[in-house]
């Protein structure tokens, strides 16, 4: 859900990371996906960026969701190569 | 040969400006002052909607307002002229507000004297919705003229709002703005969040949104006794 363009996040970070430990790294940048849960039956279900605002529950057709994953918006982790 | 270890982070990335929200939320709410955000495109009558709420509830509440602006001091200068404090944040570029830049205006603000504050967000309705600004309430404005479809372009900020408030509802009949389809997929996306629709031009609706506002700045803040007096005399200030 998050508006992060990607291409310029990378360009950013090359810029900001010159002359540091972290300069010529690259980003991993991981979408988490859209899980709602239905208001009504607790149903959680999977949905594309698209038919975010269109979701019907898939198991009882009730059109109210609570978003449960897919505004995370988090550093995760670091990989390090070290010599030797 | 190389070896690849992984350092694990775990780190949120809006975690500095998501702590200075919920100090400035604990703060207000020790100081006994409701804080609300309003958010939406430019020219969608953000300006407007506050001095409606100044004139409908400043009997009754001491109003602040923080206006947000890439630059310029027109829409301090309207609030102003309400006879309302109003401090101009301007952004020099910047196209959102977060926790700082409110902090740094509400240091400036003799939170003593103000039961409610309004921030006027940037009008833009991507990164607004991405910075938790500390406020207790996230309203969002969609005017009849930008469109019916703004929902499947922007659906994160219409999923942080607690409140979606529909004006230029004067204009419906001149365009082919879908009400009924917007307010479906609303309660979709957010199902919490309440629906008004509203006319600053003609004052339609205004009332029954204030009413709401007012319901809310009560549950959240407890007035002192007598505030209604203190307030007035403040308003006459």
């Amino acid at each position: 859900m998050r508006d992060v363009v990607e291409d310029w996040m990378q360009l950013y970070f090359d810029q900001a990371s010159r002359g540091t430990l972290a300069e010529g790294a690259r980003l991993d940048i991981q979408r988490i996906p859209i899980t709602l849960q239905c208001k009504a039956c607790n149903t959680e279900f999977t949905v594309t960026f698209k038919e975010v605002v269109k979701a019907r529950c898939p198991k009882c057709g009730d059109a109210q969701n609570i978003m449960k994953t897919g505004k995370e918006f988090c550093v995760e982790g670091i990989e390090v190569a070290c010599n030797g | 040969m190389d070896e690849i270890r992984l350092i694990n982070i775990k780190e949120q990335i809006f975690a500095k400006n998501t702590n200075l929200a919920n100090e400035i939320r604990e703060r207000l709410r020790g100081k006994n002052v409701f804080l609300m955000n309003l958010m939406s495109s430019p020219g969608s009558g953000k300006t407007s909607l506050i001095i409606e709420i100044i004139r409908k509830m400043k009997g009754k509440y001491r109003i602040g307002v923080i206006e947000g602006d890439i630059d310029s001091l027109v829409d301090s200068e309207k609030v102003a002229a309400e006879g309302v404090p109003a401090v101009q944040l301007r952004t020099g570029g910047s196209c959102h507000l977060d926790a700082p830049m409110v902090n740094a205006a509400l240091e400036t603000m003799d939170l003593a004297a103000l039961d409610l504050v309004l921030v006027e967000n940037i009008g833009n309705l991507v990164c607004p919705a991405e910075f938790d600004t500390g406020s207790a309430l996230n309203v969002m404005i969609l005017s009849v003229p930008e469109g019916d479809d703004k929902i499947l372009k922007y659906p994160l900020m219409f999923s942080v709002v607690d409140c979606l408030i529909v004006n230029k509802i004067d204009y419906l009949s001149f365009s082919n703005f879908d009400l009924i389809t917007l307010c479906d997929r609303m309660h979709t996306l957010n199902p919490l969040a309440e629906i008004f629709e509203i006319s600053c031009a003609n004052g339609e609706g205004v009332d029954n949104w204030c009413r709401w506002l007012d319901a809310r700045v009560s549950a959240g803040i407890r007035l002192e006794p007598g505030g209604e007096s203190v307030s007035t005399v403040h308003a006459e200030d």
